[in-house]
């Protein structure tokens, strides 16, 4: 609002225009709202000075404006010049108000957040609008060019707008005004390798803009050339564009491509609209005129809403008729998708069914003790000559051990003095001999040493993958999510039904409300509320008797402390009009609201709870059936372990084994305890 | 090898088929790189952690851009994943505290690994995506191996599979971030986050509504950089 620019504007006639409240904003210029009056009118003013030619372009748009183009799009009414007689700096249009981009509506998410209420035949029938606004474009020979998802609105009943039409591309005589922007993911196969778009469009391009929004209207979103492509490198829609990699059509495997998981196929729509489909993205729609034209959409579509049959499962589910089945259901069933917002119902479980379930799954129990403990084991006797070895090692550290001692005690005494250092270093040595001269015992120490170590490394691998796969932990883990997500579930349950006790409480102050609703303020017979103030009332949203109340009347400039008192006595003398009928109930539009308030928040949880107790299954069959085929395995490691143990027992009894033991222990603690 | 199964969490994101036919938009992947280490503290990484907020609220604002881009967020010193590939409607507040050495290498392996795996997901869903954009902000040198990633970013700049950009703040070795840039490295401006965030957020959006063509559009870093 800040930038609103104070100076007047002139249209064509010199008449003063002077702009309001900023309502758009886009590249190339800003949209205002005309005051005072003139509500259904809006101003694009752009942001900087235009080429000759563009203000031609505009001059010839608005001239050419008639009721069927303003009926479909935001056409230029009137050119806009900051000074009489200057250039074009802008231009007037029919104001479109309460309208979405299109994407809202083809998206699954922002649909049922905008459009809570359509279903498959809002779907096919904003298409078919679609289809009957590209037709008028084309009909008077004007090309869209830059056909997006963001120029094309869409409203709570399926009208089409198009909006951006200083953009069209336009013929007067042999001369071309062109459109020269794009967005890639709209823009045909043949003219896609373009650089800039100074160059001629035909309707045949757009044709495919308009094919490739009517199929992302018809399969929730997805785009007709994305899909789940077989070869290894990048595939980027506009390559697959360029190559013509129509994801479901009858050639898709030998373009590598194939159609998203949880997607539709064409086989969802009449052969007719599947034809028209085809057609359109393969090669033949490249030529010229070889796509379907607005037209043929319009009848294929209008022919497919002859033909929609209702879900007997879910009245908010609407299909072709050819089908035998409802294709809703079974994605939504095979999916977990939310695909319709339902009219009847927040839920499609029984959560003291689901529970059961839980229930009915087995413990898996405690898990089979398994460890080297178990097992006993006789060391494997040595062989003779290592048995005699390990004798004379004994020994000899023995007598080591008794030298060192008698010298200790002579150093002690001050006995050895200098002429003894010779026979004392040959003392040395020999006591060195006898440690650690190997004997025929080393090669068999090291060799039950290193089984020992690779037992007890298989042990405890194996031995994690036990407790980790036949244990109950992961079991257990999955009940507590499954509890967590059922107290979610009852708590949103809990909200929607305090939603409608409240309703149920405020039926009466809601039936009056739509009382007041239904009284217009154009039916204000108060004197001083005159036709002027009754369109300023208009402007600022006041349109209802419901709407007058003081506090949205403090901020009109224009109302003194009388009208405003006289306004809120005609609103209090139009409720004592009401009466109040206490057998219509809740009315059906406020529980729907309610409904699509809390069906979103409850379907992840919901799937989330299915898919868990299913999960659950899983786990329990998994654990039951690990405990049988990983025993063997387990059971094989403790009993090497217990074997290779016992084996070493032999060599970890010599002394010097034993002063090792302690350092190690005393140095890794941790390993000491293994 | 077994302590790595047991560091790995179990299912991630389970639902993702279910996100992607929700919203089948074509993605725009972003992942940033962001230093946490030591030198980092105070006033730098409070002024981050405001810019990333913001950034998440721009894209929040904007109805085509919170369908098609999507966020990682890695912080480093140590590495950290903090959010997994998201739209910006699935935004959690990362709150980085600065501790730690800067161990830009092995992140920068990591992230790289993140966009692979999801642009495997991308591909199995049936997704279109752009390429993915990867921020690196740091403010000093890598304390580790650097030399690998440093080949890694080049080996996916030649082959499309991701744009790489250096950004240095304060006293970063520009001179290293060079080597593992194959883009110009850019100096922030002081502590101009927030201004380098509403950048990329608008050069995000744009990108996320692109013309054709393989360019990758990004306006020139005005406002936020020592250019
Ligand atoms: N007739 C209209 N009535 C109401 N709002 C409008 C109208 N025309 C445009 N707007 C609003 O103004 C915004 C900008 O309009 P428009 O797309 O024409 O501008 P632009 O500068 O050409 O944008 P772009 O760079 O996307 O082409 C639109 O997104 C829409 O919200
Ligand atoms: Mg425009």
């Amino acid at each position: 609002m800040a930038s609103v620019p104070l100076k007047p504007f002139f249209d064509s006639s010199g008449n003063r225009i002077h702009l309001g409240k900023k309502i758009g904003s886009g590249g190339e210029g800003d949209v205002f709202e005309i005051l005072p009056a003139h509500s259904n009118v809006v101003a694009k003013i752009y942001h900087k000075p235009l080429e000759e030619s563009k203000q031609e372009k505009l001059r010839l748009m608005t001239r050419g404006c008639n009721e069927e183009l303003k009926s479909i799009s935001a056409w230029p009414t009137d050119v806009l010049h900051a000074r009489e007689g200057g250039p074009v700096v802008g231009f007037l249009m029919p104001k479109i108000s309460d309208y979405e981009p299109v994407h809202k509506v083809y998206g699954p998410t922002h649909r049922k957040e905008h459009f809570p209420h359509a279903d498959y035949r809002f779907l096919v029938r904003a298409a078919k609008n679609l289809a009957a606004a590209f037709f008028v474009i084309h009909k008077f020979g004007y090309v869209i060019g830059d056909v997006n998802e963001g120029n094309i609105l869409v409203n709570n009943e399926a009208c089409v707008r198009l909006i951006d039409c200083d953009s069209f591309q336009v013929r007067a005589g042999d001369r071309l005004y062109y459109c020269e922007v794009g967005v890639a993911q709209f823009t045909p196969p043949e003219i896609l390798s373009t650089k800039h778009f100074k160059m001629e469009r035909t309707a045949n391009h757009d044709n495919f803009g308009l094919s490739i929004l009517s199929f992302q209207l018809l399969f929730f979103g997805r785009h007709p050339y994305s899909g789940v492509y077989s070869g290894t490198e990048d595939m980027p829609l506009e390559k697959s564009i360029a190559e013509f990699r129509f994801a479901y059509g009858k050639n898709s495997a030998r373009k590598s491509i194939a159609p998203p998981p949880n997607s539709v196929g064409l086989s969802v729509v009449p052969a007719q609209v599947a034809g028209l489909l085809e057609s359109a993205f393969s090669e033949a729609g490249a030529r010229p005129e070889g796509r379907p034209g607005a037209g043929e959409w319009w009848d294929a579509l209008e022919s497919l809403e002859s033909r929609m049959r209702r879900c007997s499962a879910d009245s908010v589910h609407t299909y072709y008729s050819g089908l035998s089945a409802c294709p809703w259901c079974r994605l939504e069933e095979t999916s977990g998708l939310l695909l319709f917002l339902s009219v009847d119902r927040i839920t499609k479980i029984d959560l003291q069914r689901e529970w059961q379930k839980v229930e009915a799954i087995a413990r898996p129990g405690p898990i089979p003790l398994v460890s080297p403990s178990n097992f006993l084991h006789r060391a494997t006797p040595l062989p003779p000559g290592i048995g005699r070895a390990i004798d004379m090692r004994n020994f000899r550290q023995f007598m080591g051990i008794s030298i060192i001692a008698i010298l200790a005690v002579l150093v002690l005494f001050g006995a050895i003095t200098e002429e003894f250092t010779v026979p004392f270093l040959t003392v040395v040595v020999i006591v060195a001999v006898l440690f650690l001269y190997p004997g025929a015992a080393a090669a068999e120490k090291r060799r039950r040493r290193g089984n020992l170590e690779s037992a007890r490394y298989l042990w405890d691998l194996w031995n994690r993958k036990w407790i980790a796969e036949a244990g109950d932990a992961a079991f257990f883990a999955q009940v507590n999510q499954l509890r967590e997500l059922k107290g979610k579930y009852e708590k949103i349950d809990r909200e929607y039904r305090a939603g409608l006790l409240t309703l149920e409480r405020s039926i009466k102050d809601r039936q009056q409300k739509k009382f007041l609703e239904r009284i217009s303020i154009d039916t204000c017979t108060v004197p001083r509320v005159t036709g002027g103030l009754k369109s300023i009332l208009k402007s600022v949203g006041i349109a209802t008797a419901a709407d007058v109340t003081r506090n949205r009347l403090l901020g009109i400039p224009q109302l003194d402390n009388t009208l405003t008192n006289e306004l809120l006595a005609w609103r209090e003398k139009m409720e004592r009009n009401f009466l109040f009928d206490p057998t219509q109930g809740v009315d059906r539009a406020d529980v729907q609201a309610l409904i699509h308030r809390y069906q979103p928040l409850l379907k992840p949880v919901e799937r989330d709870l299915v898919q868990g107790i299913q999960r659950l299954q899983r786990i329990q069959g998994d654990i039951v059936k690990k405990r049988t085929t990983l025993r063997p395995a387990v059971e094989k490691r403790a009993r090497e372990l217990a074997q290779a143990e016992v084996d070493y027992e032999v060599f970890s009894r010599t002394p010097e084994e034993l002063i090792a033991r302690e350092i190690e222990g005393f140095i890794f603690p941790r390993r000491k305890s293994r | 090898m077994i302590d790595d199964t047991d560091d790995m969490l179990p299912d991630q994101q389970p639902l993702g088929a279910v996100t992607f036919a929700e919203n089948p938009e074509p993605r725009c992947p972003c992942l940033l790189l962001l230093d946490t280490s030591g030198s980092m503290a105070g006033q730098p990484i409070t002024e981050l952690n405001a810019g990333i907020r913001e950034f998440y609220n721009e894209l929040q604002n904007d109805s085509l851009a919170i369908k098609r881009v999507e966020v990682a967020l890695m912080s480093f010193g140590p590495v950290r994943l903090i959010s997994e590939f998201n739209t910006a409607d699935c935004f959690f507040d990362p709150q980085l505290v600065a501790d730690g050495d800067t161990p830009m290498g092995e992140t920068i392996r990591k992230g790289i690994d993140l966009i692979k795996t999801r642009k495997e997901q991308y591909r199995a869903n049936g997704i279109s995506f752009y390429r993915p954009w990867i921020f690196l902000i740091t403010d000093g040198a890598p304390t580790d191996e650097w030399q690998s990633a440093a080949a890694m970013v080049r080996e996916g700049e030649s082959a499309k599979s991701f744009a790489f950009f250096a950004i240095g703040v304060h006293k970063a070795d520009m001179k290293i971030l060079k080597q593992i840039s194959v883009r110009e490295p850019v100096k922030l401006q002081g502590l101009k986050f927030r201004e380098f965030f509403q950048w990329l957020s608008n050069s995000m959006k744009s990108a996320s509504r692109s013309n054709p063509g393989d360019r990758i559009q990004l306006s020139p870093p005005l406002g936020w950089s020592e250019i």
